[in-house]
C-alpha cells in the first residue's frame, strides 16, 4: 500500500503529515528531534491532550518505512480526521474558539517552556463542536527575551476577520479565501469605522500593528538592536489578546434575517412525518458521516446526530447556524456555506486547500430537505445541474421537493419573472432517476413536499 | 537577557520587523493594562454575590 501525502502538509521543514490506507500519520523529521522529545518529556503536550485541547499522539511507530526514511526521527499516528473545514467557511463562533484555543496553548506553552512557533488559522480543525489544534509540531523552545514570532500572523489569522465581523461586516471574514496567509492588517485597518481606533485593544493590536508593518515593510533586518522583551510582557500581551477577543461579537444584521423564519409552510403533522421519516433512514444507515445540506436551526441534523459519528451542517444562513451552535451538538461542525458557490481548491497548485466537494463526498448520508427550490429558483439551476452537484457528493440521498405551489416557492418567486415552467414533480423525478435508483418516497399530506430516499446508480 | 533582532529573521515564517517592534514598544503599556483590567476583575468579585450553602442544598 502506498503513503499519500497530505497535500497542505509542506511548509514546516520539521516534518509532515501523511496517509497510508485509511490510516493517518505524522513524519517528525531530525531537525525537530530534541524539541519533540523535550516537548513529550515536558508533559505539555499530554496535558494539552488531557484537556481536549490538541490532537493526540501515539508512541513511535515501528513498522513503516518511508522513502525518506534516513531523515526522519520518528512516525506517529494521528486521528483521521473524517472531514476538514477551512477558516473561510467557519462561522464567527469557531473563529473566535480557534483564536481563543490558539492563545491558551501558547500561554500553557509558554509557561512550560516552549511557544508556538506559527499561529496559522488552519493549525486548528473541529471534531464536532469544539476546536482542536492539529498542529503537533507547531512548538519550539522559548528563548528568554524574544517577542513571539508568529504575533503578526495570529493577528492576520485571527484579529483581523474576528474584528471585521464585530464592527459590522461578517461577509468579509470571505476575505480569508483570497489572503490564505491572513487578512493584510493595512487592509483590515482602512475598512474598519473611525471609532474603531479609539478602542485601545483595537487601537493597538490593529492600528498601530498596521502602521508599523507598513513602515518597516522595506526595511532591512534591524542590526545589533538589544532590547529585553521579558516573559512576562509576552504572557501580558496572550493574555490581552484572549481578553479583547472573549470580548468580540458577530453582528448580524436584523433587517436581512428578520422575516426569515416567518414563512412556514409545514403543518404539525407534515413535520412529524419527515422526522419519522429521516430518523428511519438514519437508523438503517448510521455511519460514521452524515452532511445535511441547508440545515437552517438543525431540526434534522439533530436527528441525524443521534445516528452519525459526525453530522456536517451546512447553510449560508449565519443566524440559523448560530442557533445550531446554541445548542452545543458535540458531533456536529456547521459550516457557512453557499452551495450556488461553495468553496473551490485553492492555494498552491490549486492543491493546497481541497474543494468544499472534494472534503464532504465521503459521507453515508446525505439530507437536502427543503432545498431544492433555493438551488433551482434562487440559482437559476436547471435539475440536470443539481443531479450533477449531488451525484458528485450524495451516494445515499435523501432530498425533499417542493412544488411550486408552495408559499416558499412563491415567495421567491414573488419578485421575478417565472422563467422555471420545468420545475415540476415529474421532471423533477425524471433528472434523479437518471442517476439514481429510488429506495423510497414519501408524501406530505398538506401539500404536494415528497420526500424520495435515493441511492446511487453504480 | 538582550537578544538581537536580526537574530530572529532565520525562522520558519515571516514575523515581520514592524509586528515585532510592536511588542517591544507597545508592551509595557500591555502589561499595565493587563495588571490594571485584572486587579479590577479581582476587586469587583469581591462584591459579587457567591452562593451560600442554602442556595447549594436547594
Amino acid at each position: 500500500m502506498s503513503y499519500q501525502t497530505e497535500p497542505s502538509s509542506f511548509r514546516d521543514p520539521d516534518g509532515y503529515v501523511f496517509f497510508h490506507g485509511a490510516r493517518c500519520y505524522r513524519a517528525i523529521r531530525k531537525s525537530y528531534a530534541t524539541t519533540w522529545e523535550k516537548l513529550m518529556q515536558s508533559g505539555l503536550y499530554h496535558q494539552l491532550v488531557e484537556t481536549g485541547k490538541i490532537i493526540s499522539v501515539s508512541e513511535p511507530v515501528q513498522n513503516l518505512k518511508t522513502e525518506d526514511h534516513d531523515e526522519l526521527h520518528s512516525i506517529v499516528e494521528v486521528p483521521h480526521l473524517p472531514l476538514l473545514s477551512y477558516p473561510p467557511e467557519w462561522t464567527f463562533r469557531q473563529l473566535k474558539e480557534a483564536a481563543l484555543l490558539s492563545l491558551d496553548i501558547q500561554r500553557e506553552s509558554l509557561k512550560a517552556g516552549f511557544s508556538l512557533k506559527d499561529a496559522s488559522a488552519y493549525n486548528v480543525q473541529f471534531n464536532g463542536h469544539k476546536a482542536l489544534f492539529i498542529d503537533s509540531l507547531s512548538f519550539e523552545f522559548y528563548q528568554e527575551g524574544r517577542a513571539w514570532q508568529a504575533y503578526g500572523q495570529f493577528c492576520r489569522h485571527f484579529l483581523a476577520p474576528l474584528l471585521l465581523s464585530h464592527y459590522g461586516f461578517p461577509e468579509l471574514r470571505q476575505l480569508l479565501l483570497i489572503h490564505p496567509d491572513g487578512i493584510p492588517l493595512g487592509l483590515c485597518s482602512r475598512l474598519l469605522p473611525l471609532r474603531s481606533k479609539l478602542n485601545f485593544f483595537v487601537a493597538t493590536h490593529l492600528h498601530l500593528h498596521a502602521s508599523m508593518e507598513a513602515r518597516y515593510a522595506s526595511s532591512k533586518p534591524l542590526k545589533k538592536l538589544n532590547i529585553k522583551f521579558p516573559k512576562s510582557k509576552l504572557l501580558a500581551l496572550v493574555e490581552h489578546l484572549h481578553m479583547g477577543i472573549s470580548g468580540l461579537e458577530e453582528k448580524v444584521s436584523g433587517t436581512v434575517w428578520k422575516d426569515y423564519y416567518k414563512y412556514c409552510s409545514y403543518t404539525d403533522e407534515d413535520t412529524k412525518i419527515k422526522e419519522a421519516f429521516v430518523k428511519e433512514i438514519c437508523l438503517s444507515l448510521k455511519g460514521k458521516l452524515c452532511i445535511d445540506l441547508g440545515a437552517n436551526e438543525g431540526l434534522y441534523t439533530q436527528i441525524a446526530a443521534e445516528h452519525f459519528s459526525l453530522v456536517l451542517a451546512c447553510d449560508a444562513d449565519a443566524l440559523a447556524l448560530k442557533v445550531l451552535e446554541g445548542k452545543k451538538i458535540v458531533n456536529v461542525i456547521c459550516l457557512q456555506t453557499d452551495l450556488g458557490n461553495p468553496l473551490p481548491a485553492y492555494g498552491w497548485n490549486s492543491r493546497e486547500r481541497k474543494s468544499f466537494i472534494e472534503r464532504v463526498k465521503h459521507n453515508d448520508l446525505c439530507l437536502a430537505l427543503a432545498l431544492i427550490h433555493h438551488l433551482c429558483i434562487s440559482n437559476n439551476l436547471p435539475f440536470e445541474k443539481v443531479v450533477e452537484f449531488f451525484k458528485e457528493i450524495a451516494a445515499t440521498l435523501l432530498i425533499e421537493f417542493v412544488p411550486r405551489e408552495d408559499p416558499q416557492v412563491q415567495r421567491l418567486l414573488v419578485s421575478r419573472e417565472d422563467i422555471f415552467p420545468w420545475y415540476n414533480r415529474v421532471n423533477f423525478e425524471k433528472a434523479f432517476l437518471r442517476h439514481y435508483t429510488l429506495v423510497r418516497k414519501s408524501e406530505l399530506k398538506s401539500g404536494e413536499r415528497v420526500l424520495y430516499h435515493f441511492s446511487r446508480n453504480v | 537577557m538582550s537578544v538581537r533582532l536580526s537574530d530572529l529573521f532565520i525562522l520558519y515564517i515571516d514575523p515581520g520587523t514592524g509586528s515585532l517592534l510592536l511588542q517591544i514598544l507597545a508592551g509595557s503599556l500591555i502589561a499595565s493594562v493587563v495588571f490594571f483590567k485584572k486587579t479590577w476583575y479581582a476587586f469587583l468579585a469581591l462584591f459579587k454575590r457567591k452562593p451560600s450553602d442554602q442556595d447549594t442544598k436547594e
